[in-house]
Order: structure tokens, then C-alpha cells, then sequence
């Protein structure tokens, strides 16, 4: 069975924000309130005279052990066999417990009114219900075969994706190297996205 | 004044007349072009992704339409088009004129497409027919991989040098030819010069800045082209806005604002110390910018209201640069003096 | 990797789930301890219908908080479905919800038999009508055959209802905070000391019986040693704060350096009313006004335990 992983490559993100354009316009967030599913800070970092910009690009980290599933109340938010977690527009009473359970930051709120602008913003909305919305490791795209719409527009090959279960799938070794780390792998989340730290190679 | 421009940008606001530009989505560019993103020789060009929205015109039918209005003489564009960039005009007129009895859309640019597509193919060894279908599919259309580019023209095997005798040249026969056309100055020195950098009018490079005094540079946010064209896309502004003072604000050191009292996000007003040109923006504190330099990104500072979601956004380099011009390249001297700094009340007097 | 942490506190779950948290602990503790009174103690009509009708009052009032800033209300039939508990065991919010529901309609079952004969309840124009019809007469004397067993479950709901506000937060992991079994205790011992005080005002300033003298004294000896238990858990999370993570840590620094967390819960909404109700247990007081006033305080005092603990929590964010 497939297992969905993205690895980030800081040293070779370049704070384009390309991911964010590209995800914006592919999943229809809601940008005119700053909301986004994947979004690149942009850090200073260092000490003293040794200071750096850091671009570290972030999203939902498709948990193993999502605590966001596990505290949603109607069952809106599911877990494909592939790892992918989703929600269902239909289900979500938005009670936004799943912005509280989840580390990553990763969830954020579309109203009825986003949804009555978004119609604006982006002609044909693909949605009619509110909810907590999220990530999705564009699912749609992966099932005509396509990457993730912001690992495809990525100038800098920062975003790689891939199998886990698959050993010969490059991301799947870069994680196996140990190369590539999860963020806060101690909450037991067992987090997919996987980031190559980029201080080594400045320093 | 005439701007021809795809927004309703600042220039467009003084123009007395506007030609409405297509914008690059909606463009089949009118030649073809190297593809310099590997070595690979290699071609590609631009195709139209959408159709043109509205009422929009190419450019080179608008230079064209302009040449006939103002000369009655368009072939003289046809014939400086063939000397400055050898597309034949015989051919390109023919083109030209046939696509316009078939009343085509943009005539000209598609008479320059056409034409160029078929020297190209021909130089390739393919036909047009083909160039077009290998580009709609693949993007470019490898003409020799590197590997055989390599074989004859890497430069350490058949030249040296890029210099006229392929050597080490300290003499420069081409400032020689343009001293000769008339050019005065160091910056055309025919040997190697050392010309001081100068940023003061009454003091050098070594004497210490004011407490309120800074160099400055500037540089680009890749959420806004070169040209600004895509200023007013919504979900740009949306990133524009998301990165917030990093990107609009003027940077400055913490060290340095920390002595003018400055703080992130603080209105402030910056005045050229040798043009007296003066612009506002907002303080962004950041340890990125040397200490004695002020950093602004040049994506901003457009103060036309009908681009809706980018003015009065940020600080506009165009504001501080004055119009002194480098005379070697013609390019603006965008960095040769300083600025001082004075943090601005909420209402915009000085604090 | 080298990172720079970032800690932040959240504004999704702000006073409004405080109040929800609040009135669904201090609404069902007072309905157990009502109907607890009642089958055990002594039978006491009055104070189950006034402990019955705020309780239920309360969970309405607490849930319309949480129904209320949904962002699609249509949505909540798919938790009011009692089958939500087989398709989402795991989600707290769904047995709490059922909890709520349940705890509702036992309470009001419960107290149904009196008010049927209730002269006051008979009285009332839609009520008393009501409570005439046939088959709510039918009703009522079937729950008052069954009432202890009423009683129960709605003492389950009633118990599950405030340990779920706990167990809620709890299960949050990234906040350290509330990602600790100390949490439902805390908010379990704090929903029944804010349910007697609770009480203890109806039973001193409404109901006012002389024969309910020795009930008085037993809740202000019950919420005495809640009360205490509740500064005993605080004591130890003051330590388990001061060290474990930064986020526990950041916490603590808010926390014990709010005035208002300090003087105004600690202080005013459980040593002050602590204070008072020990000298009334040990010596008595004259007059009511002091029992009256602690009851207030910790009333208060509850909510901003609540407030608080929602406020402080502290998120660690590697980025």
C-alpha cells in the first residue's frame, strides 16, 4: 500500500512562494483573509554577526496518529489507506477542535462568508459548505497521476514527494538516511512531512 | 504622452493616451528564442494560454500602426526590424500582408512568428509544422544537446578569452572606437580604471555617516515582475500581504534603528542627501541588512488607486533614484548616494 | 536541524468555550448533587426542581455558546445522533454532547413527578397545561416509580458531563497544559465545589427553609473539601509547571504572574470563600451574607479557572 511523504529541502528553498500561488489557485483558499494550506515562512536565524534567512515552507503533515482525527466529533475528518488525511465539507460542523489538537497549525476556518467571496474571487468554487479546512496532498491531483500542485510548481526542487513504503522511491530513502527529519516527532503524531535542515551546509 | 501597458499602472495615469496591451497569457510571441536555461542549444517561445479578454493589441502591430500613423512608411520599421535583429523584412512584409487580407489578429506579430518559425526549422533541418508540434508538447525544441554544443564552441578549447585577440587584453579597443566617436571620461578609459565610488557630494567613501544616514540598495520579490505586470493579481497581493513589512517595509538594522528611536512597522521618511528626493514608507527591523544600509524591495510604492490591491503598498525606489544617468551602459547611477532617516508621527509630521 | 521555536497561544477557542466548559460542568454537577440529595439524603422536592431546572437551564445555555459559534450549524445533527458514539468513539466532543443530551431529558424526567405536583408548576399557563395531559402524567408517574433508576442515569450523564470538560482539553496534545491527566480531575473538582456553591445560594437566599439547616452545613462541608482538593491539584500543577517543557513553562509564566489568575481565582475564587467556609463550619456565622458571598466567589472563581486555562496554553512551534 502506498504511504504518502513530503520531503522539504531547506537548503534549496528559495522563499519564492510559487507553492503558495500555486495552491491557492488549485484549492481555492482563502488568501483575502490570509489563510492558506501551505505557506513559507520567512525566518531570520542565527546569532550575533552569523545571521541567515531561513524559508521554511509549511503544511499539513498527514500524521500517522492525526490528533486531529481523533477529536473530531462528526467524523469530517478521515484517513485515506494512503496516509492522506481529508475532510468532508458535508460533515464538519466546524467546532474547531481540530485547530486545537493539531501542533502544526495546520487547519484554519472557511465561513459562509468566504464562501460567498471565494465565489468572487475564483469564479467556479468548488465548494458550498463551510468547514475547517486543510491540506490535502491535492488527493485529486494524485489520483489523474499528478504531483502535489506545489511540488509541481516548485522552482527550487525543495518539495519532493513520494512513497514511503516503496524503497526505491527517492523520498523514501531520504527519509530512511535519517537525512530528512519530522517536526515534533515527540507528541507522537508520526508526522509525513519530512524536512533536510539547511544550517549544515551555510555553516 | 503615450503609454501602452496592460494595467492601469502609474505611468498610465499620466498618459494622454493609453494602448491597451495584451498580457503575456493571452501573447504568441512573435519570434522565437534560445532557451538559456541549460546549455543545451536549444529553442522555445511563448504560446497564448487564454484568449485575449479584451479589446488588446501586440505590441509590434501597435509600433507597426504607429510607424504607418505618424510616417506613412510602416516598411521602414519592416527594414530597422531586419538591422537590429536580421528577421528579413521581404518575407516578414509578405507574411504580413496576407495575414492581413485573411484578417488575422495581430497581423504583424504573427507575421514575425511565422517567419521566424520557418528560418528556424530551416536551420534546424525540420519544418515549421514540426518546430510548432515538438513546442506545444515538450516547451523547447533541443536543437543540439551540450554535450555536442560543447564539442566546438567550449570556449577553452577554441578561445581563450571572449577579447578581440582571444587574450588577456588591458587595452580596450572598443572604449578606443568610442573615444574616438566622441566619448569623454574615466568611465571610458581604455585601460583598466579605477574610478572611486562617490555617494556624497562633500564627503568620500571613508568618512563616517551621519547617526540618521545610510547607503542604500534595493533588489526584487519574485511576486512581482519586472515590469509590475502582475501587480494588481489577487492572490500575489494575498502572498505580498502574507509576507507583510518583509517585503514592503524599509529595512534596517536593529543597532542603527535602535539609535532613532525606530521600531518595526513605524512610519518613516527617507531624503536623499544629494537630489533632495524624499518618500515615506514603514520600518522593518531586520539583522538581513548591513548596518549601514537601508534595503527596500522595488516591487512597490505604486500610487495609481485603479491598480486596487497594490497602492500605496510599500516604497518606491523611483522616488529616492534620482535621474543620473551611468554613461557607459545608460543605466541609472541607482545607488550612489545616501539617504537620511526620520521616523514620521502617525499623522505624518516628523516625530 | 536547528530550529527557532516560536510559542503561541490560540484564539480559536476563546470565552465562549470557557463559558461552554463552565456552564456544562457547574449545570451538571448541580443536577447530580440535586437528585444524589434527593435519593440518599432527603427527599427534597423544591431543591430538585430548582437544582433540575437551572441545571438543564445551564447545559442549554453552555451548549448555545459551542452551537452558536459553529460555522455550519446544520452539521450538528450528525453529533446529536446518538449513533455519533459508534462511528466516533475516540472525539470527546461527541460523548460530551451525548452527555448533555442525556443528561437533559433524565434531569427534567426526574423532576417531573414533582413538578406534575407542584402547585406553583400547575399555575403556570403553557407548563401547567402540559403537565396535565394524559401522557405526561402517565410519564411522571412512571419516572417517580423509577426514579432511582432515573436518578442514575442522570448522575452518570451528570458526572460524565464534567469530567468530558476535562478530558476535552486533554486531549489536545500539543499543549502541555491540558495534555495531562490532571486537567479532568481539576475540572471535575471544580465543576461539583461551583455546583454546591451553587446550591448553597438557592438553599440560602430562594428555598430558605429552617428544616434545611443541616443540608446547608453538609454542602458548605462538601464544597469545603472540594475547594481544598482543588488548591491541592493547583499546588501541584504550580509545580508541575515550573519545569518539564517550554511550553508548560511558558504557561506557568503567564499564569502565576497574572493578577488575575493570582488574586482574583486563587485568591478571591478559592482562599477567600475557603476561608469563609471553614470559620462557618467550624464556628458558624451570624448571618448569611458570608456563606452567600464565598458561594459567589467561587462561582466566579470558576469561570476564570476556565477563562485561564484556555487562555494559557501554549503551543511549540519549530519554525
Amino acid at each position: 500500500m502506498t504511504r504518502y511523504a513530503m520531503v522539504i529541502d531547506l537548503n534549496t528553498c528559495v522563499g519564492c512562494n510559487a507553492c503558495m500561488a500555486a495552491c491557492a489557485m488549485e484549492n481555492q483558499t482563502p488568501v483575502w483573509k490570509d489563510r492558506w494550506r501551505t505557506y513559507v515562512h520567512d525566518k531570520e536565524i542565527g546569532t550575533a554577526e552569523e545571521v541567515h534567512r531561513r524559508f521554511f515552507p509549511r503544511l499539513c503533515n498527514h500524521c500517522d496518529n492525526p490528533p486531529c482525527l481523533t477529536v473530531c466529533p462528526t467524523g469530517a475528518t478521515y484517513q485515506l489507506d494512503n496516509g492522506i488525511v481529508l475532510v468532508d465539507d458535508e460533515l464538519c460542523m466546524g467546532c474547531r477542535a481540530c485547530a486545537m489538537a493539531c501542533p502544526y497549525d495546520a487547519r484554519y476556518e472557511v465561513t459562509f462568508a468566504d464562501i460567498e467571496r471565494g465565489r468572487d474571487f475564483y469564479g467556479d468554487l468548488q465548494r458550498e459548505r463551510p468547514s475547517m479546512d486543510k491540506c490535502t496532498f491535492c488527493a485529486h491531483r494524485l489520483e489523474q497521476g499528478l504531483e502535489p500542485a506545489c511540488v509541481q510548481t516548485c522552482v527550487g526542487s525543495a518539495r519532493m514527494f513520494g512513497d514511503l513504503h516503496d524503497p526505491e522511491d527517492p523520498v523514501a530513502r531520504l527519509v530512511a538516511s535519517g537525512v530528512a527529519r519530522p517536526l515534533l516527532s515527540h507528541l507522537g503524531t508520526r508526522p509525513n512531512v519530512y524536512y533536510i535542515g539547511d544550517l549544515k551546509r551555510r555553516g | 504622452m503615450i503609454a501602452i501597458d496592460v494595467l492601469p499602472s502609474d505611468t498610465a495615469a499620466w498618459a494622454d493616451v493609453i494602448l491597451p496591451n495584451s498580457t503575456y497569457l493571452e501573447r504568441d510571441e512573435p519570434t522565437l528564442y534560445g532557451n538559456g536555461v541549460n546549455h543545451d542549444l536549444a529553442l522555445t517561445t511563448r504560446y497564448a494560454a487564454i484568449d485575449p479578454l479584451f479589446d488588446t493589441e501586440e505590441i509590434p502591430d501597435i509600433l507597426l500602426e504607429m510607424t504607418r500613423i505618424l510616417s506613412g512608411e510602416p516598411d521602414r520599421l519592416l527594414e530597422w526590424v531586419e538591422a537590429m535583429t536580421g528577421m528579413p523584412a521581404a518575407p516578414v512584409r509578405a507574411a504580413w500582408e496576407r495575414l492581413r487580407a485573411e484578417g488575422a489578429p495581430s497581423p504583424f506579430t504573427h507575421a514575425c512568428r511565422e517567419v521566424s518559425f520557418r528560418l528556424s526549422a530551416e536551420r534546424a533541418g525540420t519544418t515549421s509544422a514540426e518546430l510548432d508540434r515538438v513546442l506545444r508538447e515538450r516547451g523547447i525544441f533541443t536543437e543540439q544537446p551540450r554535450e555536442q554544443v560543447l564539442e566546438h564552441a567550449a570556449m577553452p578549447r577554441r578561445l581563450p578569452l571572449p577579447t578581440g585577440s582571444g587574450r588577456v587584453e588591458y587595452y580596450s579597443s572598443l572604449f578606443d572606437s568610442l573615444r574616438g566617436m566622441g566619448a569623454e571620461g574615466p568611465h571610458f578609459s581604455v585601460l583598466a580604471t579605477h574610478i572611486p565610488a562617490r555617494c556624497r557630494d562633500n564627503a568620500d567613501m571613508a568618512a563616517p555617516l551621519g547617526a540618521d544616514e545610510f547607503y542604500f540598495t534595493y533588489g526584487k520579490t519574485p511576486t512581482v515582475s519586472y515590469a509590475s505586470t502582475n501587480s494588481n493579481n489577487p492572490v500575489l497581493a494575498a502572498v505580498n500581504r502574507f509576507k507583510g513589512g518583509t517585503y514592503t517595509g524599509i529595512w534596517i538594522h536593529p543597532d542603527r534603528a535602535a539609535r532613532l528611536d525606530i521600531v518595526t512597522g513605524d512610519p518613516i521618511r527617507l531624503t536623499n542627501t544629494r537630489s533632495g528626493q524624499t518618500a515615506t514608507g514603514h520600518a522593518y527591523i531586520t539583522r538581513l541588512v548591513h548596518r549601514d544600509a537601508l534595503f527596500i524591495y522595488s516591487s512597490f510604492g505604486a500610487e495609481n488607486p485603479a491598480l486596487t490591491r497594490s497602492h500605496g503598498l510599500g516604497t518606491a525606489t523611483n522616488k529616492l533614484v534620482p535621474y543620473r544617468v551611468e554613461p557607459v551602459v545608460g543605466g541609472f547611477r541607482s545607488q550612489e548616494f545616501t539617504l537620511r532617516v526620520q521616523k514620521l508621527d502617525n499623522s505624518g509630521g516628523a516625530a | 536541524m536547528d530550529v527557532t521555536m516560536t510559542y503561541a497561544t490560540q484564539d480559536y477557542w476563546t470565552w465562549w468555550i470557557a463559558v461552554y466548559l463552565y456552564l456544562g460542568g457547574l449545570g451538571a454537577a448541580t443536577l447530580t448533587v440535586t437528585f444524589l440529595t434527593d435519593l440518599y439524603l432527603k427527599r427534597h422536592p423544591c431543591l430538585v426542581m430548582w437544582g433540575a431546572i437551572s441545571g438543564v437551564v445551564m447545559l442549554g445555555l453552555g451548549s448555545a455558546m459551542l452551537f452558536l459559534h459553529l460555522l455550519d450549524h446544520v452539521a450538528v445533527f450528525s453529533v446529536i445522533n446518538p449513533l455519533v458514539l459508534f462511528r466516533k468513539p475516540d472525539a470527546w466532543i461527541a460523548w460530551g454532547t451525548q452527555f448533555i443530551i442525556w443528561m437533559m431529558w433524565w434531569g427534567v424526567l426526574y423532576a417531573l413527578p414533582y413538578m406534575a405536583r407542584s402547585e406553583a408548576f400547575l399555575r403556570l399557563p403553557l407548563v401547567g397545561a402540559l403537565l396535565r395531559m394524559r401522557w405526561i402524567a402517565a410519564l411522571a408517574r412512571c419516572c417517580e416509580r423509577y426514579h432511582k433508576v432515573v436518578g442514575w442515569l442522570a448522575t452518570v450523564n451528570g458526572i460524565g458531563t464534567a469530567v468530558y470538560t476535562g478530558l476535552l482539553l486533554q486531549s489536545f496534545p500539543a499543549v502541555a497544559l491540558w495534555h495531562n491527566p490532571g486537567v479532568p480531575l481539576l475540572f471535575t473538582v471544580s465543576a461539583f465545589s461551583t455546583a454546591m456553591a451553587y446550591l448553597l445560594l438557592v438553599l440560602h437566599v430562594v428555598v430558605r427553609r429552617e428544616e434545611d439547616h443541616g443540608l446547608r452545613v453538609f454542602y458548605e462541608r462538601l464544597d469545603l473539601m472540594l475547594i481544598a482538593a482543588e488548591l491541592v491539584i493547583l499546588f501541584s500543577f504550580f509545580h508541575y509547571m515550573r519545569a518539564g517543557s517550554e511550553s508548560l513553562y511558558r504557561s506557568f509564566e503567564l499564569l502565576w504572574n497574572d493578577w488575575g489568575w493570582l488574586v482574583g481565582f486563587i485568591g478571591f475564587g478559592l482562599l477567600v470563600p475557603f476561608a469563609l467556609e471553614l470559620k462557618g463550619v467550624l464556628r458558624g456565622w451570624g448571618s448569611r451574607m458570608p456563606i452567600v458571598a464565598a458561594s459567589v466567589l467561587v462561582l466566579v472563581g470558576g469561570y476564570l479557572l476556565r477563562h485561564y486555562f484556555l487562555a494559557a496554553g501554549f503551543y511549540a512551534h519549530p519554525w
